[in-house]
């Protein structure tokens, strides 16, 4: 019921590393009648400081992402953020550093891993009330962002290594975290769509690795990959807050942590592969009730900017909203499924339609969202259906500046991109697209990958339904 | 109207007895960009048997039937109200849980049109048997998915270990077999028992003004007669069906489900049992607590694991879920530690801590206008108002959590589901 956060999330991912163009002048923006203020600053060697100034935001948020190429160490550097926020030099178990969040009223450390392009990102966030709810006057959100600085770098390593076993309590943790996510059915088909259409590729590689290399981690290994992690990442902290906090003290303080960091950043290109040369098929079978589809397509992307917003939009009008046509047909007209969408990740340059399905309507299914791609390449969709999704994108993108974690997300995830774009910024480049446009970023889209998981499971009902 | 403000937060909202008989509410947030509406019905898949004010029977329909009639009202003689929605850029949606059903828009621009298309959608009802059937196969697969979900089913397999008779424990979207039974028929006489106005509530949150809102609500919305619902249960023994059940799925990690079934006077469990509840259970296994740090020192937990009170018209129990290899044993652990609590008590210090924990949470939860609206309703239907929370956070004693965890967490009413991994 809640909304859709993916529909910007997936949005500004990057991809390909180009020069930084910087907004050293803050800039300030209207969207509603709120007023937010973005200010950017490089500190030097891949450091980056944004802070987002809101009027009237309740509550605070900031956080470290840390950026750098996906490897085989993909499991050994996931595991960081975990690490780092189990304790830390100030804070030497969890149950204290929990116990200083609570007196932070109720403040939550989050970490996260995520894939962009072919890079991985890592990130540590805090979120926290607004100051002036503070029932005896304490700087809540410096406080919090002390206590991230803290949690960051200045880790609790003894002879330079991370506690042994808490190591190995992190690596059960994460390690489960990925079975939970082969359990679940529709992640693990979309997971195994995208391994199997990226194998030779970067991208391929899962953000959390794999159990077996998680398994293989030592407090040895890791203390590593966190010391590689400060010297080569890219580094991007981000404070969205009310306006009235003191955003200069909370700057030294980062600074004085960072200073100690001898700094010497590496990065990559993602790979885009603009076209498929044939369709590969793959079909597992698993003894669940439905079966779930994947189709994984080359857009004809050449890099992350390589006309964006007619694709963007070209992918919702196939599979992005109610109105779209994989919904109208192939759920609603046809009664296939409960859910049939396609979603774009720019970072890479494909797309992916995923459904929920019957097994033995596989083909049924297939057929009915290549002829909806095929409609859109003949042009079979209106002003209106285009109009459609340009509003339902312009929608979504202004509810950004609604949130202070929201707004952290925004610019957080354009890290490395080169350049930091507003939601106002796409709407305008929406609004601009043509329906020529839109067609002939359908007509570069090509299959390449079909991931069928096969449901075994026996319908005791089906009898009844049929 | 009343305005209804908080000074902690230095806001508040407006509440309307609207003369067609809806109850509105307007939470103005004018330096947002977006605008959240939801116009609920007190009608959930634990209405399955019931007598309207002015009937003399009581009825009994299929499981799923709430949810199908959300499905159904979409639908339309000419345009279906996604396509309308599809003309303003809002993005739209509908939710059935237990004990409400609720249709909502969230938008940046276009309030007014958005607006409209909510009120009507949702008081002109179209559907006729052939496109009844046709929704058969999108709920069916719908159905389907849930059923492969672990934590999903886990729940289930809990309340129906838990429950004899209160319809809690079937599947929100009903079985397929249930749903087949459904007509058109049955739909309209349902919508027209609970989508009543006067069974029903309007909220608004976000950059929008009452006047706004009044002014195409009076347009708007006519008059219903005025018609109360009454709700009928079958009786509820005190004891479980049974404390233990377990099934397979394909899954890597067990996933469980811990709960204690309790035994009230009255249906509804106020707000100030509620949050008193939470704390209590955030002292037992909250993130902060020595046993959650035990639980997943010994590697018996994960991050996954989590407390709630779960509670609605007539069932109410504290639960724990998440996963683990041994969900016997954590089991076990818990309740020796309630028993431990019920024998020492807990300290101020930990009473205070979880105190000012959920002070902060509230405030946050403040920030989301999804959060508000919807907060208003379930309030409005709870018979309580939105910023109640505030009150008791100030004015409960660790006393009185302690009198709740003596009169709860029986563990003879303990009910443990695990959800085991499938032989492949």
């Amino acid at each position: 019921m809640k909304f859709d956060k993916k529909v910007w999330k997936y949005l500004v991912k990057c991809g390909r590393m180009k020069s930084i163009k910087l907004n050293v002048t803050p800039v300030t923006f209207r969207s509603g009648s709120l007023k937010y203020a973005f200010n950017f600053e490089e500190f030097g060697n891949g450091t980056e400081f944004c802070t987002v100034k809101a009027e009237g935001f309740k509550t605070a948020c900031a956080s470290v992402s840390f950026m750098l190429p996906l490897s085989d160490k993909a499991s050994g550097y996931a595991l960081v953020p975990n690490i780092l926020t189990r304790s830390s030099e100030k804070y030497p178990t969890l149950t204290l550093l929990e116990r200083q969040l609570a007196t932070l009223y109720g403040a939550e450390i989050a970490t996260d891993v995520s894939k962009i392009g072919e890079h991985q990102v890592l990130k540590v966030a805090i979120a926290s009330v607004d100051d002036r709810f503070a029932l005896h006057n304490e700087k809540i959100v410096s406080e919090c962002c002390r206590v991230l600085f803290e949690l960051v770098f200045n880790p609790k390593l003894t002879d330079g290594k991370f506690d042994a076993e808490e190591v190995e309590s992190e690596k059960r943790l994460l390690a489960e975290q990925l079975s939970a996510e082969m359990s679940d059915k529709r992640v693990y088909a979309k997971n195994r769509c995208e391994e199997i259409m990226c194998e030779e590729e970067l991208y391929g590689i899962n953000r959390l690795g794999t159990v077996e290399d998680i398994n293989a981690i030592t407090a040895e290994t890791l203390s590593e990959n966190y010391k590689t992690l400060l010297k080569e990442a890219r580094v991007l902290v981000s404070v969205s807050a009310n306006g009235n906090i003191e955003i200069d003290s909370i700057k030294k303080m980062f600074t004085e942590y960072v200073s100690r960091i001898e700094r010497n950043i590496s990065l990559s290109d993602t790979l885009y592969v603009e076209k498929a040369e044939d369709v590969t098929y793959v079909k597992e079978t698993a003894p669940v009730k439905q079966g779930k589809l994947v189709m994984g397509f080359r857009m004809g992307m050449k890099n992350r900017d390589d006309n964006y917003a007619a694709r963007r939009i070209m992918t919702d009008v196939f599979g992005g909203n109610p109105n779209s046509k994989l919904f109208k047909v192939v759920r609603e007209e046809m009664s296939l499924c409960y859910y049939c969408s396609a979603r774009m990740v720019r970072a890479k340059g494909i797309m992916l339609v995923q459904s929920g399905i019957e097994s033995f309507n596989e083909e049924k299914a297939k057929e009915a969202i290549l002829n909806q791609l095929e409609e859109i390449k003949k042009g079979n969709f209106t002003e209106d259906d285009l109009d459609a999704s340009k509003k339902a994108l312009e929608d979504a993108f202004k509810s950004v500046s609604d949130s202070p974690e929201a707004l952290d997300s925004w610019f957080t995830t354009q890290i490395g991109s080169g350049e930091y774009l507003y939601p106002e910024d796409y709407i305008n480049a929406f609004k601009k697209v043509t329906k020529e446009e839109v067609i002939k970023a359908a007509e570069e889209v090509t299959l390449d990958t079909v991931f069928m998981l096969e449901g075994t499971e026996e319908d005791e009902n089906q009898e009844v339904v049929e | 109207m009343e305005y209804i403000k908080n000074d902690v937060l230095g806001e508040g909202y407006y509440s309307i007895d609207h003369s067609s008989g809806l109850k509105i509410f307007v939470y103005p947030k004018k330096d947002y960009a977006s605008t959240y509406a939801v116009f609920g019905t007190k009608y959930g898949s634990i209405d399955t048997r019931f007598k309207r004010s002015d009937k003399k029977d009581f009825i009994e329909i299929p499981a799923g039937t709430a949810h199908f009639l959300e499905h159904k009202l979409f639908e339309s003689e000419e345009l279906d109200a996604f396509q309308r929605y599809a003309k303003t850029g809002a993005s739209a949606n509908a939710y059935t849980s237990f004990d409400r059903t609720c249709y909502l828009f969230t938008c940046t621009g276009h309030f007014k049109e958005n607006f409209e298309i909510l009120l009507d959608f949702v008081r002109h009802p179209y559907f006729t048997e052939e496109t009844v059937q046709k929704e058969q196969g999108i709920i069916g697969q719908e159905i389907d998915m849930y059923k492969d979900l672990p934590d999903w089913v886990c729940l289930f397999n809990m309340l129906t270990a838990m429950y004899h008779n209160h319809p809690v424990k079937i599947d929100i979207a009903g079985t397929k077999q249930s749903i087949s039974e459904i007509t058109a028929e049955m739909l309209f006489s349902c919508y027209e028992t609970f989508y009543n106005l006067s069974n029903m509530a309007l909220a608004v949150a976000g950059n929008v003004t009452v006047e706004e809102v009044v002014e195409i609500a009076d347009r708007l919305l006519t008059k219903d007669e005025f018609v109360t619902v009454e709700r009928a249960f079958k009786d509820e023994p005190d004891a479980v069906v049974e404390n233990y059940v377990e099934e397979k799925l394909a899954l890597v990690t067990p996933v469980f489900c811990l709960g204690y079934k309790e035994r009230h006077s009255s249906p509804e469990r106020t707000i100030k049992e509620t949050i008193g509840k939470s704390l209590l259970l955030d002292m037992i296994a909250g993130q902060s607590s020595d046993l959650y740090r035990e639980l997943l020192d010994s590697g018996l937990i994960n991050d996954t694991f989590s407390t709630e009170y779960f509670n609605g018209h007539g069932y109410a129990t504290p639960m724990f879920s998440g996963e683990s290899l041994e969900p016997k044993k954590v089991a076990e652990l818990i309740n020796e530690k309630i028993g431990e609590f019920k024998k020492s008590g807990f300290t101020v210090d930990e009473f205070e801590m979880v105190r000012e924990k959920h002070y902060g949470k509230t405030i946050r939860a403040f920030t989301d206008v999804d959060t508000i609206a919807n907060g208003l309703v379930v309030s409005h239907f709870d018979n309580d108002d939105l910023f109640s929370e505030f009150k008791v956070l100030q004015e409960i004693t660790s006393d009185y959590c302690y009198e709740l965890l003596m009169n709860s967490f029986d563990s003879e009413k303990a009910v443990l589901s695990v959800i085991m991994p499938k032989d492949i």
